[in-house]
């Protein structure tokens, strides 16, 4: 029997209630019931996330895709609604979607062997699931398959990109370069959507963003403690959707406010999210798995914590508003997965000591060279202090790359030596 | 003068008396021209053959075979202590990884990552040029000699030329006012590069005057058949054994765009810039761009031009296995193909020696439909 009026009828359907705002306020009303008994921070994302994608499809203010690199400081103070396609695409993966999206993008030729995250995000377009963008802007931070995914939607949707391209070098004249080419991007949106770019807003996101750091540092402290006091499993998921899209504004400080003290509250009763470590692991790379998976309760069943992960860790000095700019540019042009790969070594080296860690897992995301390239190398120079690494071949959101008995397998015998160890 | 024969090119009689030591590179983005004019000869490496699998444990199995096989290829002149001074450049993420490697378990006598910027703006240039002049520096420390402006132009001048008799012979090759494969033609830029210029560029003008003399020496009046016409898309061809291939079946090449092909002689550097450095960096930023540059978009935009123009039937996307900058490519350039009416195959290379069964399977097929359809 013929199912393709079937399938156009649902992809109709999927794709005007993507489109329809109210869809997302019921969606948030739906999760505030079911998610209930949840943490507030979760419930405060909830809100943030499903409201972004309501202002985005009411087109209250210009849209803007941007990547996870590019500083939400910048887009709060252009006076934007940024849309983070690759966080999406983890979001999507959660709630079982990501194959619909993928299949639709393969059909278009972004082949499997593409970084599935942007596989999702192509379908998700294709198939009109997302709020159409007046500009596009981001940064070659960390990777190839960032700057043309992201050409490919300014061509797609006919609207222009801006590429903040940083240098591989980090010196005084790499610094001047970056900061100029952050100076005219201001220029550059406010010439496409009729805006001022206001100085003084800028400030004000950069001072926002200064509180909001202050914050995460003093998060970050807290997790030095044993037991670790936050999931590094949330961490690496709802967290670190508002990590990189909410620093800026109001709600990215009301929100590691939520936070902090959800995390105080542990420590001060002394909770942790396993009450008798036997291990703590940190976690490598930006990312994990989204869809129903064995990893976390793995690491549980071995009385084993994420106690921290490489992404969490606040590389980047306060801004000086005097300089606004030039404080960005340092955080682009610092972070430690840019460069050469010495400089992710020694952030992870110092995280190793900081966080008192056991062993690591680098998870090797399929399709993601920049970092899997590395891995490698850094499990190399972890061998050297006598830490044990385990590189986990995974894929974040596409689940036919991965298979149950080989992660248990390669989990379990990583969790047997690091257990030992103590 | 004494013409050299079709024969002596064919058995690369190449002056070695002043053959300068070689300096290896990987990407096309080098600039070539400050390698010669420190005295080094360049060596572009792809190194066919050298199993990419080795180099596994040291990087990823999901990572570029190009990249892999160099690795390999370098871990083997390690062992024979054979390493040879080095350029890389900062052109991809598998690039920007082999230099950690490298770097780590490598280091030869002179290493250089040299920063090359995605995007054509002035002030990439001008950032761009700072790089080029840091390598220039550092050639100059490692050499002891100076890279005079003179130098610089001679090169200019030397690679200009080469880049120049390859385009005029691709011209006459793809008119077929020569009889001259593609795979044949292909074979002389490797050679080239590594081959003193000056001699080359000599070698060069004799052939083409060889090749015009045999093509009127041969009836004219005799048509070909009607081949299909195919443009070649992708980055760097490891295996020339596939044109060699796709010619033996019956297809036509005219335009391999690959950085070791067509996008390699089709731009010049402007010699009546006084700036030499200027010059060079405006040249390796403003060239036909690699799909990696975000200048991609122009190219893709110029090869529909020329599939129009040349009355293409049909395009091949060969690609090394992940490389996500050509891989990102494939889905809006094949759907304008597609608009178009042209058929589109898609292959992968992995640096192997042999083309698979099922690769010449597919490209007879192709051909095939192409000529039914």
């Amino acid at each position: 029997m013929d199912n393709s009026n079937n399938d156009d009828l649902k992809d109709k359907i999927i794709s005007l209630l993507a489109q329809y705002p109210f869809t997302y306020s019921l969606f948030q009303n739906f999760g505030n019931f079911y998610f209930r008994k949840s943490d507030r921070s979760f419930l405060f994302w909830l809100q943030f996330f499903t409201q972004q994608l309501e202002n985005a499809y009411q087109r209250k203010k210009p849209v803007v895709w941007t990547n996870i690199f590019t500083p939400s400081e910048l887009l709060y103070a252009l006076d934007v609604i940024p849309i983070y396609p690759e966080m999406i695409s983890a979001s999507v993966a959660s709630i079982g979607l990501a194959n619909y999206f993928i299949e639709k993008a393969e059909s278009n030729f972004y082949l499997p062997d593409l970084c599935s995250f942007y596989r999702v995000a192509s379908g998700m377009y294709l198939r009109n699931c997302l709020p159409k963008p007046d500009l596009v802007i981001s940064t070659s931070l960390l990777c190839d398959g960032s700057v043309r995914f992201f050409q490919n939607v300014s061509r797609y949707y006919h609207c222009d990109y801006f590429l903040i391209d940083p240098s591989y070098e980090e010196n005084e004249k790499s610094l001047i370069y970056l900061t100029r080419e952050l100076e005219s991007l201001g220029k550059w949106v406010s010439e496409r959507t009729d805006r001022e770019f206001s100085l003084n807003t800028f400030r004000n996101c950069l001072a926002l963003a200064n509180e909001s750091r202050l914050i995460i540092q003093k998060i970050n402290q807290l997790r030095e403690n044993s037991p670790a006091p936050l999931s590094g499993w949330n961490a690496l998921a709802y967290q670190l959707y508002m990590y990189f899209s909410s620093l800026g504004s109001e709600a990215g400080l009301e929100f590691y406010e939520i936070l902090s003290q959800e995390v105080e509250k542990h420590v001060a009763q002394g909770e942790g999210v396993i009450n008798q470590e036997k291990a703590r692991v940190l976690w490598l790379h930006q990312l994990r798995p989204y869809y129903p998976n064995i990893i976390w309760q793995t690491l549980l069943d071995y009385d084993t914590v994420i106690a921290f992960e490489e992404i969490s860790q606040v590389w980047w000095p306060e801004y000086n508003l005097a300089e606004p700019f030039l404080g960005l540019a340092k955080k682009i042009l610092t972070n430690p997965g840019a460069g050469p790969i010495n400089r992710r070594i020694s952030s992870i080296l110092n995280l190793i000591e900081k966080y008192h860690i056991d062993g690591a897992i680098h998870f090797n995301q399929r399709g993601c060279r920049q970092s899997c390239g590395g891995a490698p190398l850094i499990k190399e120079f972890l061998k050297m202090k006598k830490i044990p690494m385990l590189i986990l071949d995974g894929d974040g959101i596409d689940a036919r790359n991965y298979s149950e008995g080989q992660t248990r397998t390669r989990l379990e015998a990583f969790l047997e030596i690091i257990s030992q160890k103590n | 003068m004494t013409l050299l024969t079709l024969s002596d090119i064919d058995n690369k009689i190449i002056n070695k008396k002043d053959q300068q030591p070689f300096m290896t590179f990987f990407c096309s983005y080098t600039p070539e021209e400050i390698i010669m004019a420190s005295g080094f000869q360049p060596k572009r490496v792809i190194p066919l053959g050298s199993d990419p699998s080795l180099a596994n444990s040291f990087l990823d199995s999901n990572f570029c075979p190009y990249v892999r096989s160099i690795l390999t290829w370098a871990m083997n002149l390690k062992q024979d202590k054979a390493m040879l001074p080095t350029v890389l450049v900062n052109s991809c993420d598998g690039m920007r990884r082999l230099y950690d490697v490298w770097n780590y378990y490598l280091k030869n006598s002179f290493v250089y990552f040299l920063d090359l910027p995605r995007k054509q703006e002035p002030a990439s240039k001008e950032q761009f040029k700072l790089s080029l002049y840091r390598l220039k520096e550092s050639l100059e420390e490692f050499t002891g000699k100076k890279i005079t402006e003179e130098k610089l132009d001679m090169a200019i001048q030397q690679n200009n030329e080469f880049r120049t008799l390859l385009e005029k012979l691709d011209q006459l090759r793809q008119n077929q006012t020569i009889d001259l494969s593609s795979y044949d033609f292909l074979k002389l830029i490797p050679e080239g590069i590594q081959s003193s210029k000056r001699d080359y560029n000599h070698y060069l003008d004799n052939y083409i005057v060889e090749l015009l003399k045999k093509a009127t020496e041969r009836d004219q009046r005799r048509k070909k058949a009607k081949l299909p016409h195919l443009l070649l898309t992708g980055t760097v061809l490891d295996n020339l054994e596939l044109i060699k291939t796709i010619e033996e079946y019956g297809g036509f090449i005219d335009i391999a765009d690959h950085c070791n092909g067509w996008r390699y002689y089709v731009n010049k550097i402007d010699e009546q810039e006084p700036d030499k450095m200027e010059a060079i960096a405006k040249f390796y930023l403003e060239k036909t761009a690699c799909p990696r540059m975000l200048a991609s978009e122009e190219r893709e935009e110029r090869l529909l031009e020329i599939i129009r123009a040349r009355n293409i039937d049909g395009v091949i996307f060969y690609n090394q296995k992940f490389c996500d900058p050509s891989l990102f490519q494939i889905p809006l350039l094949r759907e304008k193909i597609k608009l178009m009416g042209i058929p589109s195959l898609f292959l992968e290379g992995d640096f192997s020696l042999d083309i698979s069964g099922q690769v010449k399977t597919r490209i007879q097929a192709f051909l095939e439909a192409i000529e039914f359809g």
